[in-house]
């Protein structure tokens, strides 16, 4: 009893400010309120400790900002909040820290969303609070809450919409769902009633601003944790895990960029074992944004404990469970286990073990859906999830029987042998084994999907499997050593011996870590690194898709793979998706297309007026996105085939704000017609000039051939623009697909030939067929090439190619894909127009479309078009464009031929 | 004997009961060196299936009864938090 007042007195010191060490003494052993600040610092962390403190935050602060880390979520807004509020914070009489808390939290709200949107945010989240505090019977106030939450859920699917609904609600949601729920069963129970700065500070957690994906944190940890410790061991312990967090999320980087392959990379065992690894290790992003977050409570004296632990190295399933999301685990078990368990004992402890852990399990599945509702707006229920969660409940289940079962034993002396290393180790590398098996699962999109790419490694032969077999000996035997040196008192830990943290140790490592990372991020090391070396560490400085993201983006936009598509692992992925309207679909979603005959999937139906990507999209009589052409060319015309995909057809633009448009007004304003003041013409050979767009969206070398001969050449075409980018193969091997699944007749024997050979068939899932598909994909693209040219040139059309470069190629990517198209399209017969360079001096946001999207803006196109213009004045394309004389000024001497 | 003599045996009691029910889990050494207020849920000495028969355990023993909720590192996170909480059962059977 007199431990329980202790504890109540220790809860009261912290509502009077007077924050208590966990022995119930005041910490640092001063009792008395501070006099003025030297007193404070020299009673709570001491001048040269605050120094160092904020010397390492600094640094880490300034790593974060020049690795761009968590750019996309809006972190890099907040540093400036999250250093001063410490070092104010810190100086800060402790009565008032909390209330600075909540205050430096809503700052950061406003930062981040603005003044009306952070007041609708904290007005919504107080309201919630509130209902929690009526005096009003406790059920009445829980069926208050679910009622409000029903009304905001509403919101959120989408059923009506305010100006700040889809803002806020996620950062809501995040704040709430699960906190809300911990909030209403402890306050039921809650024996010492907290400040009302405790309950906000709970609910407006600094952090949570940018971080929707965050940890449910207790409340009765969360209070019980508040400075019970000493505070500079606290804030160590906060920066260290903030750095943490950081080294997780480079590593992510690095492995997201270099070591994910795509599916259709995936040819045998040696890829499928990367494929599998790696969608294990990009949990890291799940690991780092956890470690930053908690790192940054501590900095306000919340010592909460680590919510992942060495979770690559669990020996077991319960283990894993216990080391991978931690809190997560442990609100599993406070409102779903032992409530369960403690009614179901009756039955006997076997069964009741058996129910509780089922109910966590598939608890565990919906409120992860939960959780992407309010996250995302999608309720995703697939059979991937199901099956994971259903068959990770069972082992784990299996796991806990048989722990249960040996319970009774007594305990043995722990001693060193080697037996036991072996078969630890042997352990580890099983269980991390079958954690990647599972999370490569859980990670792809369907089951069929999964299970053909794994299926690849069939292919290889018994020496990869003995190499495979021969590497996880190799790492079992490396267990084995780290075990012995543990033993022999070896450690690697930089944060002290648990129970007696170390404060040089950790400030010493992480003022050398940070700094090493800092002067990496400088140019001037960078070139130190050689090429590759630089090349490396300056793409770990950006945020951006790795390819198989942007494939699934691609495809997504012409699958409908984005809807549901639930990736905690990509840290733009989940940036992209949060942002995208709703109404934001591919354009064979729409309205705007109707099927088509032969390999054409789809069309764009003649005269259409409706709304693509939120932009008004039309099109003519003979279902061009284009303005009105008769069929025939009038006399005095120069008439120019545009064919392509969706950024030629202007997806999300409006019809004049394609590059086909502004290129043809521009050809019309300077080359022909009445003499212009800009570049007054010498030639009148031709009184116009019409681009005709023949492009749709996501249309393949496949298609564009065929359209050669089946559309373009009844409109008498003087010359044939052919427009190709980076995403050609991605294009053409999602078209391929449709093609094969749906039987579609393809009367070019030389593309069935290429196809049959790579041995598809429409029963084949889509990823099997693509990855069967893609060695062939040059012979194919190549096919197409010759066919646009061939069909050209026999009509006395010049066939012209334009190489349009995709954004991800701002900054200098791989360029072996761009010179391969080229030389594909020279050995056809194209002229080649490169428009690399077309975006040179601005930057990606300023020319996509959207943040979500990757296809030109209106920036984008008018870059496009500028570009096109030049290049096709420098190289004499048109007739009566003349190579200018001045290259700085391609249209200074007019166009004469 | 005092009430308070009396009240500190029985605490004694319960911690004893606590020891001998962890040497079924950990090794009697470390059961030794276990002070009073040393972490136990905390320090990772029990866990969700052990605590389960730990509160069992209890439940049998005094004839008390603990719900779910407090199943919590406030009431079992030390030999002397599981003997406060306990006693406040034997003391006030509700």
């Amino acid at each position: 009893m007199l431990n329980r007042i202790k504890k109540g007195a220790e809860r009261l010191g912290v509502l009077d400010g007077v924050p208590l060490s966990g022995n119930g003494e005041p910490a640092n052993g001063q009792a008395e309120a501070p006099q003025g600040l030297r007193a404070l610092l020299a009673r709570d962390i001491g001048l040269f400790r605050f120094l160092v403190l904020s010397a390492q935050l600094a640094l880490v602060l300034a790593v974060i900002y020049q690795f761009r880390i968590e750019e996309t979520s809006g972190l890099l807004q907040i540093t400036g909040v999250i250093f001063g509020g410490f070092v104010v914070h810190t100086w800060l009489a402790p009565r008032f820290r909390l209330p600075f808390f909540v205050l430096l939290s809503m700052i950061a709200i406003e930062a981040v969303f603005g003044a009306m949107n952070a007041l609708w945010l904290i007005g919504l989240g107080l309201g919630l609070i509130g209902l929690c505090h009526l005096p009003i019977a406790f059920r009445a106030r829980v069926t208050l809450v679910v009622a409000v939450g029903a009304g905001l859920a509403a919101m959120q699917a989408g059923w009506f919409v305010t100006s700040w609904s889809g803002i806020i609600l996620p950062i809501l949601g995040s704040m709430f769902m699960f906190r809300l729920i911990i909030y209403l069963y402890d306050i039921r129970h809650e024996k010492t009633p907290a400040s009302l700065w405790e309950r906000l500070a709970y609910f407006f957690l600094l952090p949570n601003v940018c971080f929707p994906l965050f940890p449910v944190v207790d409340y009765q940890l969360f209070r019980r944790t508040y400075y019970n410790d000493d505070a500079s061991a606290i804030y160590q312990k906060g920066v260290l895990w903030i750095f943490r967090g950081v080294t997780h999320l480079l590593l992510y980087r690095l492995i997201y960029y270099y070591v994910v392959p795509t599916p259709s990379e995936v040819q045998g065992l040696g890829e499928v074992l990367v494929y599998i690894v790696s969608s294990y290790l990009l949990y890291l992003r799940v690991s780092g944004l956890f470690h930053m977050i908690i790192g940054i409570l501590c900095l306000f004296g919340f010592n909460l404990p680590e919510t992942h632990h060495l979770y690559f190295f669990a020996s077991g399933f319960n283990d894993v469970w216990r080391r991978l999301n931690i809190y997560w685990k442990d609100f599993m078990v406070k409102i779903f286990y032992y409530p369960v368990l403690m009614r179901a004992r009756r039955w006997g402890m076997t069964p009741a073990r058996v129910l509780a852990t089922a109910v966590v399990f598939l608890a565990t599945w919906l409120l992860h859906s939960y959780q992407w509702f309010w996250l995302q707006g999608a309720f995703p229920l697939t059979a991937v999830d199901g099956l994971y969660w259903g068959l990770l409940g069972a082992l784990v289940i299996a796991n806990t029987l048989y722990v249960a079962s040996q319970l009774k034993k007594p305990a043995e002396e722990p001693a060193w042998t080697w037996r036991g290393a072996w078969i630890h180790a042997l352990k580890v590398v099983g269980m991390f084994v079958v954690m990647s098996v599972l999370w490569s699962f859980w990670s792809s999109h369907s089951i069929g999907e999964w299970a053909s790419t794994v299926a690849t490694a069939s292919s290889s032969g018994v020496g990869a499997y003995a190499l495979l077999i021969a590497g996880l000996t190799l790492l079992v035997g490396l267990g084995v050593l780290i075990q012995y040196a543990a033993h022999r008192g070896w450690s690697l830990t930089v944060e002290g011996e648990p129970g007696s943290p170390s404060f040089a140790r950790p400030a010493l490592y992480t003022l050398g870590a940070a700094s090493l990372l800092l002067a990496l991020s400088m140019p001037q090391t960078q070139e130190q690194l050689g090429a590759r070396g630089a090349g490396i560490v300056a793409s770990i400085q950006e945020v951006r898709l790795n390819q198989r993201d942007q494939d699934r983006m691609t495809r997504g936009y012409y699958e409908g793979l984005l809807d549901g598509d639930n990736s905690y692992t990509s840290e733009l992925w989940w940036a992209v998706q949060a942002q995208r309207p709703r109404d934001w679909k591919p354009l064979y979603e729409t309205d705007a297309v109707r099927s088509g005959d032969g390999v054409f999937d789809y069309e764009l139906i003649p005269s259409y007026d409706g709304i693509q990507k939120q932009a008004p999209f039309r099109t003519n009589a003979w279902g061009m996105r284009d303005q009105a052409y008769d069929r025939e060319k009038p006399p005095g015309a120069f008439r120019i085939a545009l064919l392509g995909a969706s950024i030629e057809m202007g997806a999300g633009v409006e019809g004049h704000e394609t590059y086909e448009a502004l290129l043809e007004a521009r050809l019309n304003e300077e080359l022909a017609g009445a003499p212009s003041v800009q570049a007054p013409r010498t030639d009148t050979s031709y009184q116009r000039y019409e681009i005709l767009n023949f492009a749709v969206g996501a249309y393949s070398v496949i298609q564009n051939g065929a359209m050669m001969d089946e559309k373009v050449l009844s409109f008498d075409p003087d010359l044939v623009f052919y427009a190709v980018g980076s995403t050609e193969t991605q294009r053409l091997l999602m078209q391929i697909t449709n093609l094969v699944r749906q039987e579609r007749p393809i009367r070019y024997p030389a593309l069935q030939a290429i196809i049959a050979q790579s041995g598809v068939t429409a029963e084949m899932e889509s990823a099997e067929i693509r990855r069967r598909v893609a060695p062939y994909a040059e012979d194919i693209i190549q096919w197409g090439f010759n066919k646009v040219a061939a069909t050209s040139l026999q009509h006395g059309i010049d066939p012209v190619l334009l190489y349009v470069p995709n954004l991800d190629e701002i900054g200098g990517l791989d360029r072996t894909w761009e010179a391969k198209l080229i030389q594909f399209a020279e050995t056809a017969g194209f002229t080649v127009l490169n428009l690399e360079g077309a975006y040179d001096g601005h930057d990606k946001a300023s020319i996509q479309l959207a943040p979500w999207d990757w296809h030109l803006g209106v920036q984008g196109h008018q870059l496009v078009a500028d570009r096109l213009y030049e290049a096709l004045r420098a190289q004499d394309i048109l007739p009566h464009a003349q190579a200018p004389s001045d290259p700085s000024n391609p249209v200074s001497t007019g166009a004469t031929r | 004997m005092t009430m308070k003599s009396t009240s500190t045996a029985q605490a004694e009691a319960i911690k004893e009961t606590v020891r001998d029910f962890l040497t079924e889990f950990i090794t009697p050494k470390e059961v030794q060196g276990l002070s009073d207020t040393a972490p136990l849920i905390t320090g990772g000495v029990l866990d969700s299936i052990t605590l389960v028969e730990l509160v069992a355990a209890l439940e049998d023993r005094y004839g008390v009864t603990i719900h779910s909720h407090e199943m919590s590192v406030e009431y079992f996170d030390s030999l002397n938090d599981i003997a406060a909480m306990v006693q406040s059962k034997m003391d006030n059977p509700s």
